[in-house]
């Protein structure tokens, strides 16, 4: 009897710890808890079967307002460490109501870089714990750059991505550099490659794609647009400064081979943007607590982005994408994060 | 005979177009006068005394008045602070002989529009309430039959008459008492404008969006080049350097300071006037940027920059050397208010 249940025991820590000692192939669940606004819940695997059962493979969010308009989607968790652009994700998942158009999220686009401590950032812890109501908690995982090379062959000496441009060979698993993927490739090359697949069949108009910098980084609150997209990108940054909040604005560059702000304008029908929040914890900083650069703040940056760059698109005749129920950076400032979230 | 008496009217009209040229002085765009080196040649003591000192210009129970003449269209802007024993500080808006356009303002607040034309005398007024103690703007603008006139910021005065739209020759300052005065500009800048860019960041196109806003009449051409300027009434220029927006057009610094040049130098043969603007604050500061900035600023009629990017003062250092105007915003946003002003979009 007493062998039996530590028989049990033994199976539920295995089951809870394996996706950090790299056991699971499958890929790691996240404690995400769609609000009214999600109609669909999906994997990225149905664009590209070879996905399913991987650690590539992750949820997919749909919230359709059932009115006419144009389709967005948003990228949480390119990079794994980049936590406001996954909890901005999040919060859409949970909150955000579409009234016109339809919104598709992914909080974790490269789900296998979710359970590889980050060997840059030691500091950075690998589970963000967030207080709510009556003692409540809830976790969120905090993972890497790059996709845990248990999951993807030994790193090239040169990665040739498929656009065939050069980098070191550790970028291989930097889903941020091979768009627009390959559906014989890699772990993450055939991640890109179903994102891609999912904006040309989804017919998305706008993807936005939202990372984080180090708070010296020159890509430091920056929005980066391809080169269709910069008139939008423009407006946006104009209404987000009488917001009192400064973007800087870039073009991507024909160079920027394998990104997701050139590739997916240059290879599918949609605009495409990048954002870059400053985070302290890509600095030896406190990524959730410090107080020139909290967390909700950036999570709340991301989402007043999201919101002007729609918005703008519409001007400029985009289909629109209309959302209501998303909270503003000020809302977040006032109360916090975890009153954004369901419990 | 007919044909005589033809020549003979139009050779008179001639003589009389060269007489009242000659009268009105050279006709020009845009006049500035920061006083830092003293009291510039282009105006001339009407009346009273006038005496810079300290890069400020003091003005006692008189005129000064350019001896340049602009357009019908111009605006006129110019600080003003009132010591005590000041009475009011006047902006000559348009200056002929026997006829002009004046705005008034007191220190009480007390501001008027004034036009004399064929021997009569028409006025508007308005009061502003007490003025703070301190520097003034003040702005008198003509658009066609319009004269508005702004005490900063804030419009005080309209006023309508089909002669002030007739009315154009010189412009001036006047003082009732003693009036303090700092940077004077006189400004034309017609429509339609080109808007352009130096260094490819994407300041200009936040430029064409906030033309669009102000209602400007305007073309938008990045990579504009010299030969395409004909037609254009204000060249507008938008300095910041992006090295993902010079790569993207295949160029470099070097190839667009060869076309600031030839562009600056075929609008001043085609007497164009150019507004010059950085907007994208400090983040596009630079050496690249700053390479473009010192190089074109001083070639500019009018310069406008968001404050941030002037946080070390580079923008105003270069601006009073050159005894250029300088329009700081403090956002990127009001960029469109600061066009409608220049542009004569007055609401």
């Amino acid at each position: 009897m007493m062998a039996k249940k530590v028989w049990r025991m033994a199976f539920a820590a295995i089951l809870l710890f394996a996706p950090f000692l790299g056991l699971a192939q499958g890929p790691v669940f996240h404690d995400i808890r769609p609000g009214y606004g999600v109609t669909d819940c999906i994997w990225l695997s149905d664009y590209l079967p070879a996905l399913r059962g991987t650690p590539g493979d992750t949820r997919v969010y749909i919230l359709d307002s059932g009115v006419p308009g144009g389709t967005a989607l948003v990228l949480g968790g390119t990079h794994g460490n980049e936590i406001a652009g996954i909890m901005a994700a999040v919060i859409l998942v949970e909150r955000a109501r579409p009234l016109k158009g339809r919104l598709i999220v992914i909080p974790h686009a490269n789900n296998a870089n979710i359970d590889y401590p980050d060997p840059r950032y030691p500091q950075q812890p690998s589970l963000i714990t967030l207080q709510g109501p009556d003692g409540l908690e809830r976790q969120f995982r905090c993972g890497a750059r790059l996709t845990n090379p248990r999951y993807q062959g030994p790193d090239p000496e040169k990665y040739i991505n498929p656009s065939g441009a050069s980098f070191p060979g550790y970028e291989a698993r930097n889903l941020n550099r091979c768009y627009p993927g390959h559906p014989d490739g890699t772990l993450t090359e055939q991640i890109a490659y179903a994102i891609i697949q999912l904006i040309i069949k989804e017919n998305v108009g706008i993807v936005i794609d939202l990372h984080e910098a180090g708070v010296s980084s020159r890509l430091a609150s920056t929005l980066v647009s391809h080169p269709r997209g910069l008139e939008i990108a423009a407006a946006a940054v104009i209404e987000l400064e009488t917001m009192g909040i400064d973007m800087k604005l870039e073009q991507s560059r024909e160079e920027f081979r394998g990104l997701s702000h050139r590739e997916i304008g240059d290879h599918t029908q949609a605009l495409s943007f990048l954002l870059e929040t400053p985070n302290p914890g890509q600095e030896g900083g406190d990524p959730v607590n410090d107080p020139a650069h909290p967390l909700h703040a950036r999570v709340g940056i991301h989402l007043e982005c999201i919101h002007a760059l729609l918005s703008a698109a519409a001007q400029f005749g985009v289909p629109s994408v209309v959302l209501d129920k998303v909270p503003t950076l000020e809302e977040l400032s006032e109360s916090g994060l975890a009153a954004w979230l369901n419990w | 005979m007919r044909k005589r008496s033809i020549i003979g009217v139009v050779m008179g009209l001639l003589v009389f177009g060269v007489l009242l040229w000659a009268e009105e002085g050279t006709l020009v765009r845009s006049l500035s006068s920061r006083f830092e080196e003293g009291l510039p040649e282009a105006w001339e003591i009407q009346e009273g005394t006038w005496t810079v000192e300290g890069g400020v210009l003091t003005g006692v129970n008189g005129f000064l008045i350019s001896s340049l003449s602009f357009p019908t269209d111009r605006r006129i802007e110019a600080r003003v602070e009132f010591p005590s024993g000041a009475e009011r500080a006047i902006i000559v808006g348009k200056y002929a002989s026997e006829q002009w356009v004046k705005a008034f303002l007191a220190p009480n607040g007390r501001t008027a529009v004034v036009l004399y034309a064929a021997g009569e005398e028409r006025s508007w007024t308005a009061e502003v309430g007490p003025l703070a103690e301190g520097w003034h703007e003040l702005v008198l603008g003509f658009a066609g039959s319009r004269a508005v006139f702004f005490v900063d910021g804030k419009k005080a005065i309209e006023a309508e008459s089909p002669a002030i739209g007739r009315l154009a020759g010189k412009a001036g300052l006047g003082a009732e008492g003693q009036v303090l005065f700092d940077d004077v500009c006189v400004t034309s800048f017609p429509q339609p404008a080109i808007i352009t860019s130096l260094g490819q960041s994407p300041g200009a196109l936040m430029a064409k969006i906030l033309a669009k806003k102000a209602g400007l009449e305007f073309r938008y051409d990045p990579r504009l080049k010299s030969d395409a300027l004909e037609g254009t009434g204000t060249l507008l220029i938008v300095l910041g350097a992006s090295s993902k927006g010079l790569g993207a057009a295949g160029i470099d610094v070097e190839d667009e300071i060869t076309r600031g040049h030839a562009l600056l130098n075929k609008a001043r043969e085609l007497g164009i006037p150019v507004i010059m603007m950085h907007i994208e604050g400090s983040s596009r500061r630079g050496k690249m940027s700053d390479r473009l900035i010192k190089e074109f600023i001083p070639l500019a009629d009018y310069v406008v920059v968001k404050a941030d990017g002037n946080a070390d003062g580079l923008f105003t250092e270069l601006t009073l050397s050159h005894d250029l105007p300088l329009r700081i915003v403090e956002k990127t946003s009001q960029v469109a208010g600061v066009l409608k002003d220049l542009f004569g979009l007055w609401e």
